[in-house]
């Protein structure tokens, strides 16, 4: 016993102390940490990830999930609907402005412990997308992210190597200094606002303060040029009409005996200095033929012209783009709102002076890349580190979020409906895998009464980018347009551009353009009859099985091209190599031996199965007059009963050559168009057979490859019969290296005006089916 | 007439088949010859379709592109040097990125004229869009695309800016994991060299 | 000498909590590999392993799952309901417990031998709608209100044809007392009756609907538009909700096996408790293996099949078993088979055959 010493601590104090700083950890910590092994391994072997996928990484997480590389192995396959049970968020795709307050109310809803996977190179950092004025240049500018996956798309292996990397990150957490149990509440992610751009509510001083600056935001030094509306020749076929007399000759083309034009193939705008051109692509279903073109041009102060919706319906959604994008008003429209962009964002985003906030240049090559390559990111270049830009005089603690006004599609007026009836939402997040597509829908007791499609999520602004690559970088942003279906976008645009430069392919090239586009036709429709499935609830198994056979395709894609996904095969000219020494024969095996029974096992399978047929017969009836006066395409026009399919229409490449047939279908139901599907895809196998017995050898390309080109002046509508319907690309050249205008006519965009129609007076339940049955793709839809 | 109900049995019988054929496909493949990787026989395997990552990887094809990488002449395990670099900083890589994410910083000699070496390269791998066109359209063969795709971080700030040290891989490695790449280049080159020297023979 | 008698009410007692404890450690573990058994058959029948990393052959996943769910976040939210919020999953999982306790799991091994053993079953059963109900109540999200008043319809509609068709096999063995019943299939087990497999059929496909499991599975694929009953709970609360679902399949499998497959009666080279298991099992087997296959009903499908096809069966099914029980010899199975055949084919067909819908066409109005 020491003595006490009447000031300072004692010796036995003093050792005390010296032994609590060195050596124990109270007794408490040490329980917890014997807890650490077994609560770590709990979490690690059990994430459950969202139901969540925005873009093409999302169609890898799938195959992530799929029989081949089975997710479902490391304890993770089970993807949960609701976020409060979820405990991962892979962000997989574009993250655009409009889509991310949602994104931030999922995370909101996730418990803790809760992590983020971002998938690819757009959530990471933007990607390829980066400098487009809807895209957020990385998900971590909102979410706190826990493992980051690079690729563009990161294959399934990939995934599950960072799935990996998540799982050693979690076996090294400590339950004492996990935050969610520390005595700080996480708090909650403030919603960021849609003004007149994405306000991030945790940067609102910041932009005030800039806002009231007059130079707050950066002025670009090289702005964007334009050229005169050039002269349309009156040989050329192309008729420039006045304003006044859109109407009055749209009609006579309508009704003429000669090749009634009563299809409106697509509907744009270009923004020349003197004017706008908006021009009208007509073509006469079921009689083959070019389209034909109508130009009109409107003053750039105020432009106006009248809507053509009441003669041809298709018009619709287009118009509506044209307005958003261009700000050229339709009087007549029924519904003239934003439909990519939202209410209440600020200019309109293709016109040639409105610059994005990430903008470097006219036009790509950017001087900054070479020779004195300094490497920045160009977040560092801009004041609130962010792609975004607000008028003068702005402050977000005073903005009102705008209201959602309603206005249904087709049918149903408001005042006819009860009192008492519902307006529920259908997305963007769906635990259907169509992607980031909402719908608003007027329900009166089980029945839809009415239906507006809401889009934009994914708008990631490929034509405003296009205009800006050159001529040969557009083709690997093709690939990302229909994500499924990268070969024929890239058909779709050479065969487009060919038409300007006037080359002639080889003829291996050709075949091998073929194979490809016919393969991806095969594959696209076993995703769209397997998703079809998964939304009427087969919980996985037909979609997996159907999900096998494409693999095997993408094997072969894999082979020749080098990615399962983003091809970028086909090059101006040709193909951009041969094939391997090892692809014929895996080819062959392919076409004549697996495919074919691949096909008969799929029709086995599902066709005659009586509870699909009870929810798909009579489902979704699209009228026979009504599929072509909405323009709709592909083989949601054929399965109501109309032979029209642009490889017999306007045949290109050496279609003209081979013996296939057009299937139809007459009924126009949800089951129609699954047996239109699987007839195409035999009729698919057939082109595939002759084709592969028809191979010649010979030259891939024409000419030497050039990594950059001048196209001629002038402009183009080149189209292709993608699976899912017409693609065409309008393309307008200046003379230079790229683009004036490049415009995607984009079918599961347009296919969609049919939606409000085939959905009234169906049950709630039905609309997914009917959704999965157009069969949608929103990379496409939303460009 | 028809007789309703039985399609849906039919398709319990053809997931039951699946199941059954899940365990005894399996035995079979055991001892059965065809390796694992034959293309061929993958396609015609019923059963279990899984291939199990990261014990078991699906085989890459030599086409495969991930990241980009840039050529010395070398050994695997060497450090990259001025001398063995093939990049000539001519710069038509960072002009063909669609994404423009390659940044070239052309080197400079000891006077401070530039000479046609790389002295920095950077690629942004959070911006590079895997699309093969700067391995496509390099005269050099000095860069090309990788098949490395286990790239996944848990930071990205300063890791995902890739430089020019980690970029860099030997030309073993490459002919390595792209072996006909490989041989048709350096058929290419043997090619090029003999009708040189038969030029240069023909005009004294 | 000091002989140690126990005091009466501890003679009760102890055997009571013993059982207890048993049918509490037991089920959840039950449970727990019945997750496990559903992951691994529905990977198999697609072409896949399903979990294999979490221990040998995925047999930890469950216990990996278990630890997950009861350490996240216990989310209520704003405004609910909190009494009801917190009571529903309790009152979901406590009747799937007691659902156990009258089922015999060998001779002589059950919880607690009622009488009345059955209608105990059936009864407790029939919570489950109210918890379900008090679920999305709790919520306070009205579309999960709309998903569990579904549900509920579809719970309360399907008790009918599954009640009329268990109806048949007290009326045949005599007794409701689970026990009895199984003694008596010792001649014969019931599914090998024409009548009984029918009943079989009837309580199986019921019996689904009752769980929620597909083809009948409104309630999770509703979440697309309105949120399923339990879209608002997390953590343990969900894991209950969880638990009650995979109860009721494993009771309902080893119901279907007692009163029809024989229960604990089988070939004496393995003991009862193992066929009673193995019997379930393979009625387990098939619901997964249906889950796996079928695509699911729309509500007013899932409600027709169940006044127009299930109840005329089962009530069919009723006289199909006197006439099997009165009549003598081979008259009364061919009079049976032959009833259950016809109203089986007659209301099937009716039912399933596609309605042709008349053409439409469209006004040309925009």
């Amino acid at each position: 016993m020491a003595q006490t010493v009447l000031f300072g601590p004692s010796e036995e104090q003093v050792l005390e102390q010296e032994a609590r700083r060195h050596v124990a950890v109270l007794p408490w910590g040490k329980l917890l940490e014997m807890i650490d092994p077994v609560y770590n391994w709990g979490r690690r072997n059990s994430i459950w990830p969202l139901q969540f996928g925005l873009a093409c990484c999302a169609i890898e997480m799938i195959c992530t999930a799929a029989s081949r590389f089975d997710i479902a192995r490391f304890g993770a396959e089970l993807f949960r609907a609701s976020p409060r049970q979820a405990d991962l968020m892979i962000v997989s795709g574009t993250v655009t402005k409009k889509m991310v307050p949602m994104i931030v109310r999922l995370y909101n809803q996730m418990p803790e412990p809760r992590y983020v996977i971002s998938m690819g190179a757009c959530a990471s950092g933007g990607g390829p997308f980066k400098e487009g004025y809807n895209v957020v240049s990385g998900i971590d500018k909102f979410l706190p992210v826990d493992v980051y996956i690079p690729g563009c798309p990161p294959t399934p292996q990939a995934l599950l190597h960072g799935l990996m990397t998540l799982q050693k990150k979690i076996d090294g957490q400590k339950i004492t200094a996990a935050p969610w149990y520390g005595p700080a509440v996480t708090p909650e992610l403030p919603v960021p606002g849609l003004g007149p751009d994405l306000i991030d509510f945790r940067q609102s001083d910041r932009i005030r303060e800039l806002c009231a600056k007059p130079d707050g935001f950066p002025k670009p030094e090289v702005l964007p040029k334009w050229i005169p509306a050039p002269a349309v020749p009156a040989d050329s076929g192309v008729r420039l009409v006045e304003a006044g007399q859109l109407l009055e000759t749209a009609r006579a083309l309508r009704s003429r005996a000669e090749r009634p034009l009563d299809y409106l193939a697509n509907l744009t705008c270009t923004d020349y200095e003197d004017c706008f051109e908006v021009v009208y692509h007509l073509d006469s279903i079921g009689r083959p033929g070019k389209p034909e073109a109508i130009k009109v041009r409107v003053k750039k102060a105020g432009p106006e012209l009248p809507s053509v919706v009441p003669i041809w319906p298709g018009a619709d959604f287009q118009e509506r783009e044209v307005w958003d994008l261009y700000g050229v008003r339709f009087t007549g429209h029924p519904n003239l709102k934003r439909i990519l962009m939202w209410e209440g964002f600020e200019g309109h985003p293709m016109r040639k002076d409105y610059l994005e906030p990430y903008y470097e240049g006219p036009a790509k090559i950017f001087p900054s890349r070479w020779k004195e390559g300094k490497r920045t990111r160009v977040e560092e270049r801009n004041p609130l580190g962010r792609n975004v830009r607000y008028p003068a005089g702005f402050d977000p603690t005073r903005w009102v979020p705008q209201g959602e006004s309603f206005q249904p599609v087709t049918g149903a007026s408001l005042q006819k409906l009860k009192t008492d009836t519902l307006v529920v939402n259908l997305g963007p997040q769906h635990p259907s895998t169509h992607g980031v597509f909402r719908m608003r829908v007027v329900v009166d007791g089980e029945r839809v009464a009415a239906l507006e499609p809401v889009m934009g999520y994914m708008h990631r602004n490929h034509e405003k980018i296009g205009e800006r690559n050159t001529w040969l970088m557009n083709f690997p942003y093709t690939d990302r347009l229909d994500y499924l279906c990268s070969m024929g976008n890239n058909f779709g645009y050479a065969i487009a551009v060919e038409k300007l430069l006037g080359v002639k392919v080889p003829e291996r090239a050709e075949y091998l353009r073929v194979i490809m586009a016919e393969l991806t036709r095969v594959l696209n429709h076993f995703w769209a009859i397997g998703f079809l499935l998964n939304d009427l609830g087969a919980f996985f198994t037909p979609a997996l099985y159907a999900i096998k056979e494409r693999e095997l395709i993408l094997d072969l894609f894999e082979m020749v091209s080098g990615s399962r996904m983003m091809c970028n095969y086909m090059r101006f000219g040709g193909v951009a190599a041969d094939l391997p020494a090892e692809a014929p024969a895996l080819l062959a095996s392919l076409i004549r031996d697996r495919l074919p029974r691949a096909v008969d096992g799929i029709d086995r399978f599902l066709s005659g199965n009586e509870i699909l047929m009870r929810r798909c017969q009579g489902v979704g009836v699209l009228p026979r007059e009504a599929a072509a006066a909405f323009s709709a395409a592909g083989p949601v026009l054929r399965a109501s009963g109309i032979a029209h399919d642009v490889r017999r229409a306007e045949p290109y490449s050496i279609y003209d050559r081979f013996q296939f047939d057009i299937p139809t279908a007459e009924e126009g139901d949800v089951y129609a168009r699954y047996r239109v599907r699987i007839a195409e895809m035999r009729e698919s196998l057939k082109i595939l057979r002759q084709a592969i017995a028809e191979l010649p050898g010979g030259e891939v390309i024409a000419g030497k490859k050039l990594w950059n080109i001048r196209v001629p002046a002038g402009d183009a509508y080149g189209r292709v019969e993608n699976p899912k319907g017409e693609l065409g690309f309008y393309v307008v050249s200046d003379g230079t290296d790229h683009p004036y205008r490049y415009h995607v006519r984009a079918p599961s965009f347009i296919n969609l005006t049919a939606l409000g129609l085939m959905c009234q007076g169906e049950l709630v339940a039905d609309v997914v089916a009917i959704l999965g049955s157009i069969d949608i793709v929103l990379g496409e839809t939303d460009r | 007439m028809r007789l309703y109900g039985l399609e849906l049995l039919r398709g319990l019988t053809i997931t039951l088949g699946h199941f059954i054929a899940s365990y005894t496909v399996g035995i079979r493949r055991r001892f059965s010859r065809a390796p694992a990787g034959d293309p061929i026989a993958a396609q015609r395997r019923e059963g279990i379709f899984t291939v199990q990552y990261p014990e078991e990887q699906k085989p890459i094809p030599e086409r495969f592109r991930v990241l980009p990488v840039l050529i010395f002449d070398g050994k695997e395990g060497e450090r990259w040097s001025e001398n063995t670099e093939r990049c000539t900083a001519c710069g038509i890589c960072a002009k063909v990125c669609p994404p423009q994410c390659i940044w070239i910083e052309q080197a400079k000699s000891a006077e401070g004229k530039p000479v046609p070496k790389a002295g920095n390269f950077y690629i942004d791998a959070d911006v590079c869009m895997n699309c093969g066109l700067c391995a496509e359209f390099c005269p050099f063969d000095a860069i090309k695309m990788d098949h490395n795709f286990e790239l996944s971080v848990t930071e990205r700030t300063n890791t995902n800016l890739f430089d020019i040290n980690r970029l860099h891989v030997s030309t073993e490695y490459y002919a390595r994991t792209h072996p006909v790449a490989w041989g048709e280049e350096q058929a290419r080159k043997e090619a090029e060299a003999q009708r040189r020297a038969a030029a240069k023979k023909a005009t004294p | 000498m000091g002989i140690v008698t126990w005091p009466a009410w501890l003679e009760t007692l102890l055997p009571m909590v013993v059982k207890i404890t048993i049918i509490l450690a037991l089920a959840p573990v039950g449970m727990m590999y019945l997750t496990w058994f559903e992951r691994k058959v529905v990977a198999r029948i697609q072409d896949r392993f399903g979990p294999n990393r979490v221990g040998p052959y995925g047999l930890l996943q469950p216990l990996a799952d278990g630890i997950k769910m009861v350490t996240k976040e216990d989310l209520i939210p704003d405004g609910a309901d909190r009494l009801c919020h917190f009571l529903a999953p309790i009152l979901i999982v406590v009747p799937a417990l007691y659902l156990f306790t009258v089922l015999p799991f060998g001779e002589g091994i059950v919880a607690v031998p009622l009488v009345t053993g059955l209608l105990f079953f059936v009864a407790i059963g029939s919570t489950e709608a109210l918890a379900l109900f008090m679920a999305a109540w709790g919520s306070r999200n009205k579309f999960a209100l709309l998903g569990a008043l579904r549900n509920a319809a579809q719970v309360i509609a399907y008790e009918v044809p599954v009640v009329l068709a268990l109806a048949a096999v007290p009326m045949i063995a005599g007794s409701l007392n689970l026990n009895e019943i199984v003694r008596a299939q010792s001649g014969g087990w019931f599914v090998a009756t024409p009548w009984g497999f029918t009943a079989a059929l009837l309580v199986t496909l019921g019996g689904l609907a009752e769980v929620n499991r597909t083809p009948f599975d409104l309630a999770e694929a509703e979440s697309e538009l309105v949120g399923g009953f339990h879209t608002e709970y997390s953590g343990m609360k969900f894991a209950l909700f969880y638990m009650a679902e995979f109860l009721s399949t494993l009771a309902l499998g080893a119901l279907v096996a007692v009163l029809f497959l024989g229960g604990w009666l089988g070939p004496k080279f393995l003991p009862g408790p193992v066929w009673m298991g193995l019997k379930t099992m393979a009625l387990v087997f098939v619901m997964v293996w249906i889950r796996g296959t079928w695509p699911r009903f729309r509500i007013d499908q899932l409600m027709g099949l169940a006044w127009k096809v299930m109840v005329p069966l089962a009530l069919a099914n009723l006289l199909g078993a006197a006439l099997w029980s009165f009549c003598p010899g081979a008259a009364g199975w061919l009079a049976s088979a032959a009833l259950s055949v016809a109203v089986f084919l007659v209301t099937t067909q009716l039912w399933l055959a596609p309605k042709p819908k008349t053409p439409t066409h469209w006004a040309g109005k925009y």
